[in-house]
């Protein structure tokens, strides 16, 4: 049958994002089908994601924007999949879309509907913590941004089809059928949260103030109900003390499931910090069982949860809670270490619940045939963690096993790599590419300026007067032609627009609406459907950050809608057409390290016909798995190991360079050149490649001589050496009685501050093989924490009913092993039972992970590319792109990462071989067309550029000759940091660089704004800050209307000129909005800003002016409410200080005094 | 690199308070950190600003030149301009201003910077430090390459002083590295602790007076004569 | 001294006007307590205007309109019935409801003109003068009027009550007539709802308050005043006021 080059992705989330957006990237047509009425899924509820403290939607919705108008995919939003029929590679599925009632093409999402509706509803996304109408939409950035009715709350009363400008709603829509044929499926279901309510396990429902973790999570959210106060639901009181109870319906066999939910004791420790850092009287103290950090940095992360945020850890599971009726106060009862029982009153208690399987898993994998195993997640291939049961059907993220958002993203995009191999016949078969006319070439004339201002219905005609507006408009200079729409963004407009460029022959655009954010693309595509370059086009924002959050004042919204204009025109005269440059990939790939990783990676692109180029460094293939017999889940390791170095052998596009040394690698995504030498330094080879692949594994812990006398004694071994004699000279097993297994060696210590997350379930693995061998051995495991998490948990519960024991001691006091009379002695000392004493005929040492410090240094040096502390390779971003390096076309997986387990390690491999396919399956790859430029003449070559450029994409080249610095415009991302550190102006950030800027600055500060009033220029990146100041307008978060905004892609591209430039054109104040230091979308580019912010302060204190008038401010994308109380905070500040020429009077007057004094001391 | 400091706001804004229109040059040369165009700009609005301040109107326009101190490119950058201003404020060394106030006899060029010394820019530690005091008799290459003038705070020739403890200089509390020790430190590196104990004789601090110019064209025979005529 | 009732009298044009001026002209005697003011209709009497007849001392307020099916603009009587319901039921929760009376006068009535009016006045008089005379509750009384007042002018409420006679009758945009038991109870609620959120904005008004503190003034559980404040909150109404260790206060916005 013949295949077919489409997928069907069920399942919004980021797993589903993420494998849509590789596929799609991938050349294939996607179908992105979510149940609900938004994509972004659990994530989009999350306040903060650990490690990083990231703001979650900071960095989620430019994902969400990025699938929403990606050309190769489709939404389907409140659609669920009915029916499949046919078989891999060409599946014909049957979907059914529910109503929304409205006409999803139609709806601006504007938000009157909503207003105006007379029911009011609990608000789901809030976790039932506020109150939201009929009609709504899930939360403010949601992709694709659409209203919808709940049917089962609306009465029917018509008003909102009243107040629709839009007439997007229509009653009288039925749900739709749509089929499909699709080549194959990938299942993102995601999970649901365990509901304590039913059971009332703690009293939940039934006590106030007894909440759930992600409805903490919610009240944490600066878009939360309590625009991140911390209130506890009984009193709107802050709870001083807060408990947090672990392993609410997870590890647990009578409530929920049995098996570890894997995240929340991180989301936990992450809820306790972010609740001290909001609010310092807050007292957090975590009620667990074991502390599970498995993955890279979290124990220090549970570290400095204790050590700098003083959360308070307390290892008990606690049985019951009892309500103190009066004061809604909390008793818990536990035991301590010292085995003595506390009872101590908590303010509120947050139950950390568990992840079940999303509750239409099970209809689905009925209608898909699909296997499901006991916990009813889905089943997948012992070795292959995205393929289910059925050939052709992909899974990924929760829908498989508890796991965090990394795991999450690795696997859809490894789900993308398995889709790859099945579909790369057809690749590249139903993407369409737009025809578009030529571009029509504009240079040299002057600027011809029409602009459209958007009524949005009443959101903008209701508050500003937008007849006066296109009126002022007209007269501004170069403006040829100013009108007004309903909706400029509506269909008819849209070809409106695009005769209206060819009857007054304009060569500039601007439309004056919402928010370039989610709008800008789609008028960009207009222009350049009308022969005009896409660049020459700009946005005034006179919606989210005017007539929203100016309600009450509409004389003066209609003076800053204006000025937006003005500005917007200012700019607009500047724009120049901008190309996006073109380099031709090379089809290859090259794979560094022969492990499991690295030959899974390297069959996954030679599947899909890639060469690849394999260089190990040893003599063998298979690298730490050789010395692997079998996993805990009882597969066979070295079956799978044979099978693959068989394939990779004898596939033909895979040349296997072993005993090979890298000499050194050139070029830059696309063309890279290595060179290297093999066979034992007899052989060197050049070859060309378009990315790499950095699979090099790590190697496992060498206890020091004498550590728990390894070495000096023979009876003292490592687990991997207790798993050879296992798996090959059973009989020594036989004779033994007891071994006593030691966890933690080499992990979790001052060298290596990290947790090996295998070595407990490699101990229960041998332990239980052992108990198979010899039933009547004893085995005792020495603990800290047992991190069996996901379904591992369950051979944890096996081996205990096996009879194997769990002893487990404390951090500081590690078990001693001596030698006593000839024999093994360990002593364990516990507080709460006395000390122990336990002989073993052999000790096995639990020897943990680490990385080979001085290779990867060595290769990190030749890729550029950044190791983290305890000298693993460090992804570009932890949580979303956990497969990519920060400089493009360099990929990492395995063990290289962190520590990982065999399955996780090949799901990585598959991972990073679909982002190397985003750009191998492409001929040419397209670069960014805002990037930053050098005037050769003017270029000093003084290199701070390379300094302050976090992507390594400009700098000095010093081998060729002239000194003078270069952007590589294949890494520069655009953010204009150099442009702003560069002394000599010679670096220019194309768009939103100085000649565009400054004009604008110009007209931002000479605006009238009411008596009294100051005037304040803003500018605010476009990730965090801007996104912020768009969602006090979707919030309605109303603020002083004497701001004149002006977007930036960095805060760390405003260099100081521009500053200064605002104080001398006449501004009051000037405030810069970045993102939170750490959060930045250009890795560091706010760092600069605080650098240069600095050195403001103390300049314009230097000339008098009152440093109270330049303001910086860190402001997320969900901190709307903040940053309308920021700017009212600014201006009544501003206000006290008067206007700046108050600080120039107040000069005078003290130098007038001075002279004074003179003449009566010279007199 | 001639390394620079920005001077006080208020001592530059003192000297050009009697004109209107100011002329601010950068320098594209060798003063560290780089005071180019940018940096000329920023100088020129900071003028501006306090100018208003005081109640008072500035113009300005701010240019960059290539080397401040080669007359032929200073004056073939600035002399379009200066017909129009009423003085210059450079942002060079003292080289800079001295040899702009030479071509342009016109009107007076102002510092912006005090010029430190000859030194380097420590780029992980973000400092610059002084490598050369340009003493005219070059001790270098029996010291592995680390200048003791610059390096010593009592420019000794043959260290250290008594005044050393563990490799710190006693002149400012213990926070310089001793020049001496670091030169033992790297002669024994390189296995020339030969160089170290050799004795070197006084220096000749009268070449090291002001003012000082060298023809630099001049035969090498003249050279030796005048050697000569100084040692006698 | 006997109490004189001030009673105010809200008559349409049509019947009930008629209706008295018949009484007028057949010299049919009645208490002189009562002011008239002519509506065109008794649907026209906004709900509003009774809540500050009383802020402003009335002691009982009559609305008289046609005999229902009579309506002289159709169904404007019905209107009255309905909003004069809402108003009964915010009214019920101050004590305020007794004091209100609608009943149908035609033009022919003016006996019965004369009756209802005796009858009223009589009533209040046993009711005794409005409470907002007695200093000692004066404030909170005003208050309650206060927030009563503002909660009848919430589009929201005032849509749902003028969709009421539609939806439960005609049917709604989905061709479904709403049974009116349930809706009424959604009114019932959204009634209730935003009576007490305008009390929680009359006393945060020029103070900040915690939610126990509100919760003690306004009777009512502080988990309930919490999850108002955020629906206040949310529609930019209230903010934080300042933060004392733990316990936050909360004031209404006063308009930019």
């Amino acid at each position: 049958m013949e295949k077919i080059g489409s997928v069907l992705v069920v399942g919004g989330g980021i797993a589903g994002i993420q494998a849509s957006m590789d596929l799609a990237d991938s050349g294939f047509k996607v179908y992105l089908v979510e149940s609900s009425m938004s994509i972004g899924g659990v994530m989009s509820q999350l306040d903060k994601t650990f490690p990083t403290n990231d703001c979650s939607i900071c960095i989620l919705a430019p994902k969400l924007v990025a699938a929403g108008r990606h050309e190769n995919i489709t939404l389907l939003i409140n659609t669920n999949l009915e029916k499949i029929d046919g078989n891999p590679g060409n599946f014909t599925v049957e979907l059914k879309q529910r109503s929304l009632l409205l006409d999803q093409e139609k709806c601006t999402g504007c938000g009157v509907c909503a207003q105006e509706c007379p029911v009011e509803a609990i608000d789901f996304f809030n976790e039932g913590l506020s109150n939201r109408s009929a009609i709504s939409v899930k939360f403010p950035q949601a992709v694709p941004l659409v209203f919808s009715i709940d049917q089962e709350l609306c009465i029917g009363c018509g008003f909102c089809k009243g107040v629709c400008k839009a007439k997007a709603i229509d009653y009288t829509l039925e749900d739709k059928s749509t089929t499909l044929n699709v080549g194959a499926i990938v299942l993102a279901l995601g999970f649901d949260e365990y509901d304590p309510g039913p059971t009332q396990q703690y009293g939940y429902g039934k006590y106030l103030n007894v909440i759930t973790s992600i409805q903490f999570e919610r009240i944490l959210s600066a878009s939360g109900p309590h625009s991140g106060l911390i209130l506890r639901p009984s009193d709107g009181i802050i709870p001083k003390k807060v408990a947090f109870l672990q392993c609410v319906g997870s590890r647990d066999k009578k409530h929920g499931a049995e098996y570890c939910s894997s995240v929340c004791c991180m989301y936990t420790a992450k809820e306790a910090v972010i609740a001290k850092e909001h609010m310092e009287i807050i007292e957090p103290t975590i009620f667990s069982m074991d502390v599970r950090a498995v993955g890279k940095d979290f124990d220090k992360y549970i570290e400095r949860a204790q050590n700098e945020y003083g959360v308070r850890y307390i290892r008990s599971r606690i049985s019951d809670i009892k309500e103190i009726s009066e004061t809604k106060d909390l008793i818990l009862h536990y035991e301590n270490e010292e085995g003595k029982v506390i009872s101590e009153t908590f303010n509120l208690v947050v139950l950390a619940v568990g992840a079940l399987p999303n509750h239409s898993t099970k209809a689905l994998a009925k209608k898909l045939n699909i296997e499901l195993n006991s916990y009813n997640f889905c089943k997948t291939k012992p070795f292959s963690p995205v393929e289910s049961s059925r050939e052709g059907i992909y899974v990924c993220g929760m829908i498989s096993e508890p796991k965090d958002i990394p795991e999450t993203v690795v696997e859809a995009s490894a789900a993308a790599g398995a889709v790859n191999i099945l579909l790369s016949d057809v690749r590249n078969t139903l993407v369409t590419e737009k025809e578009l006319p030529k571009e029509r070439d504009t240079i040299g004339e002057p600027p011809r300026i029409g602009v459209f201002i958007c009524h949005c219905g009443i959101n903008i005609g209701g508050v500003v007067d937008v007849p006066e507006v296109v009126e002022y408009a007209n007269k501004l200079p170069d403006v040829i032609h100013a009108e007004r729409n309903l909706y400029t963004c509506s269909a008819d407009t849209q070809t409106n627009i695009k005769e209206q460029i060819k009857e007054h022959n304009l060569n500039r655009v601007i439309v004056a609406s919402c928010t370039p954010r989610t709008h800008e693309p789609l008028f960009q595509a207009t222009i350049r459907e009308a022969g005009l370059n896409k660049y020459l086009f700009d946005l005034a924002n006179i919606r989210d950050q005017c007539s929203w959050v100016h309600m009450h004042e509409p004389e003066e919204a209609t003076e800053k809608a204006k000025d937006l204009v003005r500005m917007a025109v200012a700019r607009a005269r500047k724009l120049v057409p901008l190309q996006e440059q073109q380099v031709e990939v090379i089809h290859k790939g090259m794979v560094i390290g022969g492990g499991v990783a690295g030959m899974t990676a390297a069959l996954n692109l030679a599947n899909q016909g890639f060469e690849v180029f394999l260089i190990e460094k040893s003599k063998r293939l298979g690298g730490f798995s050789n010395n692997i017999y079998h996993t805990l889940e009882k597969h066979d390791v070295q079956e799978l190991l044979k099978d693959l170095i068989n394939k990779v052998k004898n596939h033909k596009l895979i040349n296997i360079f072993l005993n090979a040394r890298i000499n050194s690698i050139g070029g830059y995504v696309c063309n890279f050149t290595t060179n290297i030498t093999f066979g034992g330094d007899k052989q060197k080879k050049e070859f060309q490649h378009g990315i790499i692949i950095v699979a090099t594994g790590a190697h496992e812990y060498q206890p020091k001589d004498g550590e728990f006398l390894f070495g000096k004694d023979e009876r003292v071994i490592l687990q991997s050496d207790l798993e050879k004699i296992l798996f090959t000279e059973e009989e020594k097993i036989k004779q033994l009685n007891s071994i006593v297994m030691l966890q933690c060696v080499g992990s979790r210590n001052e060298e290596h501050p990290y947790c090996s997350r295998m070595c407990c379930s490699e101990a229960i693995k041998n332990a239980l093989k052992v108990k198979e061998i010899n039933p009547n051995l004893n085995i005792t495991v020495l603990y800290r924490d047992i991190r069996t998490y996901g379904f591992k948990e369950k051979y944890y519960n096996l081996a205990r009913e096996k009879g194997v024991i769990f002893i487990r001691f404390k951090d500081e006091q590690p078990p001693e092993i001596k030698l006593e009379n000839g024999n093994l002695s360990i002593y364990i000392k516990k507080r709460d039972i006395g000390d122990i004493k336990i002989n073993a005929d052999l000790v096995a040492l639990s020897a943990g992970i680490v990385a080979d410090g001085e290779a990867n240094e060595n290769l990190a040096k030749m890729l550029k590319v950044p190791v983290n502390d305890d000298e693993f390779f460090l992804e570009a971003h932890v949580k979303l792109r956990p497969s990519d390096f920060a400089t493009d076309g360099i990929f990492l997986c395995g063990t290289s990462r962190g520590t990982a387990t065999i399955r996780e390690s090949i799901a990585q491999a598959m991972s990073a071989a679909s982002r190397a396919t985003t750009i191998l399956s492409k001929d040419i790859l397209k670069t960014e067309g805002i990037i930053s430029k050098v005037d050769p003449a003017l270029c000093i070559g003084c290199n701070r550029c390379a300094e302050v450029c976090n992507y390594g994409a400009v700098g000095v080249k010093y081998e060729e000759g002239l000194m003078i610095s270069e952007v590589n415009p294949l890494l520069c991302k655009g953010c204009g940091d150099c442009a702003a550190e560069c002394p000599a102006e010679a670096i220019t950030m194309s768009h939103f660089g100085r000649i565009q800027i400054e004009p604008m600055i110009a007209e931002a500060a000479k605006v009238t704004v009411a008596d009294g009033r100051p005037r304040i220029v803003a500018f605010l990146c476009n990730w965090c800050s801007y996104a912020g100041a768009d969602l006090a307008g979707v919030s309605r978060y109303q603020y002083p209307p004497n701001v004149r905004t002006i977007r930036v892609m960095c805060s760390g591209g405003i260099p100081k000129s521009f500053i200064l430039q605002a104080f001398l054109e006449g501004a009051d104040g000037v405030f810069i909005g970045g993102c939170h230091l750490g959060d930045c979308h250009y890795i560091a580019g706010n760092q600069d800003t605080l650098r240069r912010t600095e050195e403001i302060e103390q300049i314009i204190e230097s000339l008098g002016i009152n440093p109270a008038r330049f303001m910086r401010k860190w402001v997320s994308a969900s901190e709307g409410k903040i940053f309308a109380e920021t700017i009212k905070e600014f201006t009544e500040k501003l206000q006290k200080l008067g206007p700046i020429e108050n600080d120039y009077k107040k000069e005078k007057k003290e130098i007038k005094k001075e002279e004074k004094k003179e003449i009566i001391l010279t007199e | 690199m001639i390394i620079t400091k920005q001077k006080d706001i208020e001592e530059i804004y003192d000297m050009i308070k009697p004109y209107s229109k100011i002329l601010v040059a950068g320098c594209d040369g060798c003063c560290q950190p780089p005071r180019s165009i940018n940096e000329a700009k920023v100088l020129a609005q900071m003028l501006e600003l306090k100018a208003r301040s005081e109640g008072k109107e500035l113009k300005w326009k701010a240019i960059t030149v290539l080397r401040q101190c080669d007359d032929r490119i200073a004056a073939t950058t600035l002399r379009p301009f200066i017909e129009e201003y009423d003085a210059i404020v450079s942002l060079a060394c003292g080289l800079g201003v001295g040899m702009l106030n030479r071509i342009i006899p016109t009107i007076l060029t102002f510092p912006a910077q005090n010029s430190m010394f000859g030194g380097v820019e420590n780029n992980s530690e973000n400092y610059f430090a002084e490598y050369c005091e340009t003493c005219g008799e070059c001790l270098l290459g029996v010291t592995g390459g680390i200048c003791p003038m610059a390096g010593c705070a009592k420019n000794l020739s043959n260290g250290p002083c008594g005044g050393q403890v563990e490799g710190k200089c006693e002149v400012g509390g213990y926070i310089h590295d001793c020049a001496w020790v670091k030169i033992w430190e790297r002669l024994k590196k390189f296995n020339r602790l030969d160089l170290f104990t050799n004795y070197r004789p006084p220096r000749n601090y009268r070449i090291w007076s002001s003012p000082r110019f060298i023809h630099i064209y001049e035969s090498s025979s003249n050279i030796e004569e005048k050697k000569k005529e100084e040692n006698v | 001294m006997v109490f004189e009732p001030k009673i105010l009298g809200f008559l349409c044009n049509w019947c009930s006007y008629a209706g008295a001026d018949l009484a007028g002209v057949s010299r049919i005697q009645y208490p002189t307590n009562v002011r008239v003011i002519r509506v065109m209709c008794s649907g026209r009497v906004d709900p509003v205007f009774i809540a500050e007849a009383f802020m402003n001392g009335i002691d009982g307020v009559l609305v008289l309109g046609c005999h229902l099916g009579d309506c002289h603009y159709i169904s404007g009587n019905y209107e009255a019935e309905l909003k004069m319901k809402m108003l009964g039921k915010v009214l019920s929760m101050i004590n305020f409801a007794d004091r209100v009376r609608l009943d149908w006068v035609s033009a022919a009535e003016g006996n019965r003109f004369a009756e209802i009016v005796t009858e009223f006045t009589e009533h209040i008089r046993k009711l005794g003068p409005s409470p907002i005379k007695n200093d000692k509750l004066k404030k909170q009384i005003l208050d309650n009027l206060s927030a009563t007042k503002f909660a009848l002018c919430d589009s929201r409420l005032r849509a749902l009550v003028a969709r009421q006679r539609e939806l439960t009758t005609e049917g709604n945009v989905y061709g479904n007539i709403i049974p009116i038991e349930e809706f009424e109870e959604i009114l019932d609620n959204a009634i209730e709802n935003e009576f007490i959120r305008h009390k929680i904005l009359e006393k945060i008004k020029n103070e900040g308050k915690s939610v126990p503190e509100i919760a003690k003034e306004i009777k009512i559980e502080p988990h309930k005043v919490l999850q108002h404040i955020v629906t206040l909150r949310a529609r930019g109404l209230v903010d934080v006021d300042q933060i004392n260790e733990e316990i936050p206060t909360f004031i209404s916005i006063k308009e930019v």
